[in-house]
């Protein structure tokens, strides 16, 4: 009985963890490494980091109309000319506003983008766990530790009763 | 003159549905079954004029009647035959004559039903899918008419859009329409069942197969829109996270978190409340994303948006919002559980969680998409939430959700056994571990997608083994062969294997997901003609281009011929032929991709452009690891559909009636 | 009962706060979609005109600087296949009509430099052309496209607005009418 009520906290801990770590990790991880300075792949890296104009959601990278085989080629000379990434980046900024970035920077109201998301998750599982502590304290008193083992009976039994029944 | 008489059709649909509205209310008011059955026959009466309506539009496009502005707008004379029957639902006015046409059809078959004891249900039933429909009829007949004439016909049409003419973006539309159309059914079940002032489950197992066939048509409608993104749109991918995408895939995750807690209303009587809110919130973000992609709201000053449809959806939604919610606060008393949650550590807790977790999942989507449209209004500045968000907040949430899946199932109702988890993990932990060993050595050696892949080996094999299982328990208590113990075992629990079957789809669609996410290699390279380069273990050649005859009459197609080698081997992996389609009318060029390699590692090449008729040549390719998996799991999430879907009525209807003698106490 | 009363506020909060999400989203989104209608005045906006595409006016300038004179603001961009069937057009009608009071305004549109410059060579260009810098202008303006052009008359009123590619015809035919008001 101990044990069943402390290994789902852990549980539930180590569930919190994970999610936070994979987050973390997916904050910090991501692009394909970078390789020698080829202008094609320089060129490409930037055009990932940016968006198609005129189409929803697609990178620059992965488009290829006429607008965007225009855009490609502007970094291209950028490049050739010896811009690094960022100044090229922030030519486009300048230029287009800052739309063309696939990844908005995470400041000021971008800032509010970000965090909603966790804080709600954060907020609603907690919520959860309170609803759910307060029944389960109340429950204790009711249920008696022989109807609660009763419940969490064999698996295989439970199962060879459900899936023989005709 | 045709033509004419389905527009007169569409009005009558129109007055039918405000007939049925009044006609089922005054039935309900003053409990009258002649109003009741009448406001019925009317609203079946929407179908037959909708489809009158559509076989009017149909002959316009048959029949090159470029006096009415639609045809003109989607159609040519060059136009095959084909195209111009889909071109029904190729631009806004028809698709949503078309949207009218499903709807309608559902309420035609919902109509149908035999309405006995669910017959309290009947008028308010009636009145909320006629709302909805005389709704869209209203739009289809003011804002967004597709009988509306030019005063000077043109001679010749546009043509139908580029983008359109593949096979996928015929069906895909429908299927997507479907499922967002059939999704009235169930909450209109939802919407009755609180106005007539019910306790009891009647309207969840009504709307049960409802609530399936709408997640089946949503979820396919989603993988089909996948497909054609990377067949179509040239660009190695299949998920943009792009508006038109994300809204109904939002609805899809409510619809799913609906599905799983109504299993515990079903079976131990508890998050009733919750329930009824997912399903409101599945309908109302529904009704929410076609009306945001429909007026054209999300897209960019490019699209040619239609903003008269905004202020028509935005006053009806606001309505559909604070009825559902002042309904539902008006009968909290009525969704009282019947039972405590007595361990979170059970099914009913982690289902709980799993919920939680959709929900959220929902809700970060659908906050990154209309995220853009709220902070130009607040400071002007236009940004865009691209795919770095999403697969950073969003893909986190849906890995836990791929765990749940697998854990889940072993989790017994009421109070779970942790030593019996430990002992069923055993061998799909083992089998995860050994399986990322292997990735590791095999040079695949990254710590999240290993991390991820390790929790899909898990979820898969912990899957099956349900089925093992299963077919053993089976076979220990009625001594069967293993196959007759598989058939017998799913035909007697199909919801469960079906649901099962469903999961194992979604792993291996999340297993070619982080294949191309984390695994997939891209390079874009200028090469002269004969000239080679290489991209992950192939080694292209560039043989030359050539003019080809392109697919349709009114597009001009150049061809590159690549040759892709293996680079260890030196053997060939095949040729690849892709092209670029230039539409002068429509001032678009279709890059079409040609496809090598093989099921496991998908070679996409697409032609990026040329210098000096052929002397060099740009190219793109994409090497996609696994991209295949995601349309294999397709298939047999849909299988998983049919599974559970099949002959589910019996059931449904045995304990249906069991329940309304016991609990089922109409108060009001 | 507390843990029910509980869950009941969080779905409650949950609920009104979707509601909120979904209706102010809305909401937003359905305000700026206001095109500027003919006869109402042209929203002003600020643009940097490309050095030898000035026709003598200062590099940055407002279209309020040019009240008092007939203005065609044409968005264009190099890419766009359309736009090169009203550029010969443009340039005559400019050249027509610039001593009677024309201003013909280019605003590039989501273009890079190159080929812009590229695209003003081949046809002779030599009106105003400035880049539509982070879109504000044709935000503004809320275009559906390009080409797209606007007609402001000598009171900075809008008095006229094509989706098309112009003919020359067309575009004399109006700018004749605009030059002739005082």
């Amino acid at each position: 009985m101990k044990v069943g009520v402390r290994l789902p906290r852990l549980l539930a801990a180590v569930l919190i963890v994970c999610l936070a770590a994979l987050m973390a990790g997916f904050a910090g991880g991501g692009s394909v490494q970078a390789q020698a300075p080829d202008p094609d792949s320089l060129v490409h890296d930037i055009a990932k980091k940016l968006n198609c104009p005129t189409c929803a959601g697609i990178s620059l990278a992965d488009c290829q109309t006429d607008t965007c085989m225009q855009w490609k080629q502007e970094i291209r000379t950028q490049v050739v000319e010896g811009k690094s990434q960022q100044q090229v980046i922030d030519y486009f900024v300048a230029r287009f506003g800052p739309t063309v970035l696939q990844e908005p920077p995470k400041q000021g109201v971008v800032l509010v983008l970000w965090l909603l998301p966790v804080i709600l998750l954060i907020a609603v599982v907690a919520s959860v766990i309170i609803v759910l502590r307060r029944s389960t304290r109340r429950k204790a008193d009711v249920v008696s530790p022989a109807a609660a083992s009763k419940e969490s009976d064999d698996y295989i039994s439970t199962l060879e009763e459900q899936v023989g029944k005709s | 003159m045709i033509t004419d008489v389905g527009y007169i059709a569409l009005i009558i649909a129109l007055f039918a549905s405000l007939y049925a509205v009044a006609a089922s209310l005054v039935g309900a008011q003053r409990n009258d079954d002649r109003f009741v059955q009448s406001g019925r026959t009317a609203a079946m009466l929407i179908f037959p004029l909708v489809l009158t309506a559509c076989i009017g539009l149909w002959y316009a496009l048959l029949t090159f009647d470029f006096g009415v502005k639609y045809v003109a707008d989607v159609s040519s004379r060059a136009t095959p035959l084909f195209f111009r029957i889909t071109a029904l639902w190729g631009s806004q006015n028809g698709s949503i004559l078309f949207w009218n046409l499903l709807l309608s059809a559902f309420i035609f078959v919902a109509m149908l039903r035999t309405w006995k004891e669910d017959k309290a249900l009947l008028p308010y039933f009636t009145a909320t899918v006629s709302v909805v429909a005389l709704f869209f009829l209203f739009v289809n007949l003011s804002a967004a008419n597709p009988f509306a004439r030019f005063n000077f016909p043109p001679q010749d049409g546009r043509g139908l859009n580029p983008l359109l003419r593949h096979p996928g973006m015929i069906i895909h539309p429908p299927m997507l329409y479907a499922g967002y159309t059939s999704f009235l059914i169930p909450f209109a079940f939802c919407i009755a069942s609180l106005a007539a002032g019910r306790r009891d489950n009647l309207w969840l197992l009504k709307s049960r197969r409802w609530t399936l066939v709408g997640w089946a048509f949503l979820g396919s409608g989603l993988l089909l829109g996948g497909r054609w993104a990377h067949d179509v749109l040239g660009w190695g991918g299949y998920w943009g996270w792009d508006p038109s995408e994300n809204m109904p895939f939002v609805s899809w995750l409510f619809a799913t978190a609906f599905l799983h807690s109504a299993m515990i209303q079903e079976k131990r009587g508890m998050f009733k409340n919750w329930n009824v809110l997912l399903m409101a919130v599945t309908f109302i973000s529904i009704f929410f994303g076609t009306s945001f992609i429909r007026s054209g709201l999300l897209t960019s000053v490019h699209a040619f948006a239609q903003s008269t449809l905004a202020p028509l959806f935005l006053g009806f939604m606001v309505f559909i919002l604070l009825g559902t919610i002042g309904l539902w606060f008006s009968r909290l008393d009525n969704l009282r559980s019947e039972n405590k949650l007595d361990s979170w550590f059970s099914r009913e807790g982690i289902f709980l969680l799993q919920n939680v977790l959709f929900v959220s999942t929902a809700l970060t989507i659908f906050l990154g998409t209309i995220f853009p449209t709220i902070t130009e209004a607040i400071n002007g500045t236009k940004i865009t939430v691209g795919p770095p968000f999403y697969n950073q907040v969003a893909v986190p949430q849906m890995a836990v959700l791929v765990i749940l899946m697998g854990v889940a199932p072993l989790l017994a109702w009421r109070k779970a056994n942790v030593q019996t988890l430990g002992r069923l993990s055993v061998v799909p932990i083992i089998a995860a571990i050994a399986g990322v060993v292997l990735l590791a050595v095999t040079g695949a050696g990254r710590l999240i997608p290993l991390l991820l892949l390790a929790l899909c080996i898990y979820t898969f094999v912990q899957t099956l083994l349900e089925y093992i299982r299963g077919v053993q328990a089976r076979v220990h208590s009625t001594g069967e062969s293993i196959p007759a113990a598989l058939f017998h075992l799913v035909q007697r629990n199909q919801r469960r294997y079906g649901g099962y079957l469903v999961h194992l789809g979604v792993v291996l669609i999340a297993v070619g997901a982080i294949g191309k996410g984390y695994y997939g290699i891209d390079v874009l390279k200028n090469v002269k003609l004969n000239e080679s380069f290489s991209a992950g273990n192939y080694t292209f050649t560039y043989r030359g281009i050539s003019p080809v005859p392109c697919a349709f009459n009114d597009c001009q197609s150049v061809q590159a011929a690549v040759l892709v080698t293996n680079s260890k081997d030196g053997l060939v992996v095949g040729g690849v032929y892709p092209h670029r389609d230039s539409y002068p009318v429509q001032q678009y060029t279709a890059t079409i991709a040609d496809i090598t390699g093989s099921f496991n590692e998908e070679v996409y090449v697409i032609l990026g452009g040329w210098e000096n008729a052929g002397a060099s040549a740009t190219f793109q390719v994409y090497i996609n690891p696994m991209i295949n998996w995601i349309w294999l799991g397709g298939v047999i999430l849909i299988l998983g559909f049919f599974v559970a879907f099949w002959n589910l009525e019996p059931i449904g209807e045995a304990r249906t009636a069991m329940k309304v003698k016991t609990v089922g106490v109409p108060s009001k | 009962m507390k843990h029910k009363s509980l869950f009941i506020v969080v779905a409650a909060v949950i609920a009104v706060a979707l509601t909120g999400l979904f209706v102010i989203s809305m909401v937003v989104a359905v305000q700026p979609g206001n095109r500027p209608v003919v006869g109402s005045p042209a929203p002003d906006f600020k643009v940097s005109l490309y050095p030898s595409y000035q026709a003598g006016y200062p590099k940055d300038i407002r279209l309020s600087d040019l009240r008092g004179k007939v203005v065609i603001v044409n968005f264009w961009a190099s890419w766009c296949v359309e736009c090169r069937k009203e550029s010969d057009a443009l340039e005559s009608v400019w050249r027509q009509y610039r001593d009677r009071g024309l201003v013909v305004l280019g605003i590039d549109y989501l273009d890079t430099e190159a080929p812009a410059y590229a695209y003003l060579q081949q046809y002779n260009t030599s009106y105003l052309i400035g880049a539509d810098l982070q879109e504000k202008i044709s935000r503004a303006y809320h275009i559906t496209g390009v080409p797209e052009t606007f007609f402001i008359d000598r009171t900075g009123k809008i008095r006229k607005t094509v989706i098309q590619a112009m003919t020359q015809a067309e575009l004399v035919s109006t700018v004749e009418t605009l030059v002739n008001e005082q």
